[in-house]
């Protein structure tokens, strides 16, 4: 007992007892870099989070992020002074730009964080209880996926009135459905493993079998549609944006300043190209991410 | 003797197909029935039946005299402590996240009362019996061979201490030579424990190996059952002779027990 407490002893048994574990996690780590598009993701990625999590403190006119207003330098195209060049108000778009990540980074996570809220308890209700529980909760999922998720989502900030919060809620009601889909259709395979059934004929309680046997083999094909969905939920939260329902000017979010950037097309292409680039690379980050994480956590369900 | 669990007149449907009909079986305790049929004869259905994972449309299930028909929860607590299941594919009867260490105490942690260097001897013991190291404690399914799960599965099926095991074609599914190797660890684990035992195969040869007793499955229907050497030696019914050519080579007793 004396030697267990000893940190030494304690490290060599948790080595030994997750032994499995860690040979599991190294292969992961050595498929995943194996694959060029998935590292580019991660790199992406990565770089999204950084400039999310120190972006304030880096960026050259910390002022303009919150609509200070420089008139003499109005629509400067980039120079070594304004990376990406200035806007009609004279702010620094690079500035912008990058505090605008914040903004896109709780926008999607917190349309994917309320989705999979909702989604997977919905799912995993469905899917393995089945019956007449899957039947009314199947059926209210389809009516959403029926119509299309961003004309629903205009709708309901159309009646709530626009702003970044009211798009954020709208786009969170109209995401859920998807995650009910894929947790249903998990759920309702692992329902009949022949581990669930021996678990159950243990006595098993079923909580105790959703718990240790159901959730944790949702959990792949979770990661991997949360992390391609940030990518998509930015999107679309951009779109509300553009169109002039989503986040307001001067507010520095991406799709708002590609709205006001684009009637300054094409003389003073910076404006918009700059937001659309990040936009761009942003969702693309987080696709060959997921991708990548897919062919990783889930080898059988890809390489098609 | 009062059996430790009996089928009286079972029926089961799925839709408008009776996978089982009217089927009636007793296991007593320390007994060995063997169970044959075809494939869709309705063995498993009868052995999910016997687990209370199947209902049935007709007919009555017992464990030690004690109707098990539609009980639930509580009710069904002695079943679930003294009759266990190995299932046929060890590579989906063992949950893929889940260690060696892991699988075997769960059925220990769902009874509970167990203190955590109980629980580790407990495990350790298992493992023992069912022939596997203590180097297999913290291996993950995808770690080991079908054979090995299979013991998993065992030491799994062994944990709460039950009086009789469902073995539903638990050696289909691996190599020839790692068959006789489980076949011989069942049959010394029963005497050990003095389990019954109610073994699904169709491969009669084995049963004869593991059982003294056999029961004939033919489209949901109990057509044949008595000692095993009378059953096979002197077939009553059509299709357990139909049976017999189409899976035995002739002289049978070349496989028979020592």
């Amino acid at each position: 007992m004396s030697e267990a407490s000893l940190p030494a002893s304690r490290l060599a048994r948790f080595g030994m007892e997750h032994a499995g574990s860690i040979r599991q996690a190294r292969f992961f780590v050595w498929t995943f870099s194996r694959s060029p598009s998935a590292m580019l993701g991660l790199l992406l990625v990565l770089a999204f989070l950084v400039l999310t999590l120190i972006g304030p403190w880096i960026v050259p006119y910390p002022e303009h992020a919150r609509g200070a207003v420089d008139l003499a330098n109005r629509l400067q195209p980039p120079s070594a002074a304004h990376w990406f060049g200035t806007d009609e108000m004279g702010g620094d778009i690079l500035t912008r730009v990058i505090i605008g990540t914040r903004t896109s980074f709780w926008i999607g996570v917190t349309i994917t964080g309320i989705a999979a809220l909702v989604g997977v308890p919905l799912g995993i209700a469905a899917g393995y209880f089945g019956g007449r529980i899957r039947s009314v909760i199947m059926r209210i999922t389809d009516v959403f996926l029926a119509v299309p998720g961003l004309v629903l989502a205009l709708a309901i900030v159309a009646a709530l009135g626009p702003g970044i919060l009211h798009g954020v809620l709208a786009l969170a009601i109209v995401w859920w459905p998807g995650y009910v889909r894929l947790i249903e259709a998990k759920a309702l395979t692992l329902r009949s493993e022949s581990y669930v059934e021996a678990a159950r004929t243990m006595g098993a309680s079923h909580a105790h079998i959703l718990w240790r046997h159901i959730l944790p083999n949702c959990v792949s094909p979770l990661v991997v549609k949360a992390s391609m969905d940030m990518g998509m939920a930015i999107l679309a939260a951009a779109s509300l944006g553009f169109i002039g329902l989503g986040a307001k000017p001067p507010a520095p979010e991406w799709g708002a300043m590609i709205a006001i950037g684009r009637t300054y097309m094409p003389d003073w292409w910076w404006y918009s190209a700059f937001p659309g680039l990040f936009i761009f690379l942003t969702v693309l980050g987080f696709n060959l991410f997921g991708d990548g994480l897919r062919d990783t956590l889930d080898p059988r369900s890809s390489r098609g | 003797m009062i059996p430790l669990l009996e089928l009286r007149d079972v029926t089961v449907r799925f839709g408008a197909h009776a996978a089982v009909r009217e089927a009636s079986l007793a296991l007593q305790p320390g007994a060995a029935l063997g169970l044959v049929g075809e494939s869709g004869s309705g063995k498993s259905t009868l052995l999910r039946v016997l687990l209370r994972l199947q209902d049935v449309a007709a007919g009555q299930v017992l464990m030690d005299g004690a109707e098990i028909t539609t009980a639930r929860n509580a009710a069904l607590r002695a079943l679930r402590r003294d009759v266990q299941v190995v299932f046929q594919n060890p590579h989906s009867a063992l949950n893929p996240r889940l260690s060696v260490h892991d699988a075997v105490a769960e059925p220990l942690l769902i009874q509970g009362g167990l203190s955590r260097t109980k629980l580790r001897a407990r495990i350790d013991g298992l493992l023992d019996d069912v022939g596997l190291g203590p180097e297999f404690l913290w291996r993950y399914p995808h770690e080991l061979s079908g054979g090995q799960k299979q013991r998993v599965c065992i030491a799994r099926a062994l944990a709460p201490g039950p009086r009789a095991l469902l073995l539903d074609e638990p050696t289909s599914a691996l190599d020839v030579s790692v068959q006789a190797q489980i076949i011989d660890l069942l049959r010394r684990l029963r005497a050990r424990h003095q389990l019954a035992f109610l073994f699904i195969s169709h491969n009669l040869a084995v049963v004869q190996l593991l059982c003294e007793e056999i029961a004939v499955l033919r489209q949901g229907e109990v057509v044949e059952r008595g000692p095993v050497a009378a059953v096979l030696h002197a077939p009553a019914h059509d299709y357990t002779r139909a049976l017999l050519a189409s899976v035995l080579p002739p002289g049978i007793n070349r496989l028979a027990a020592p």
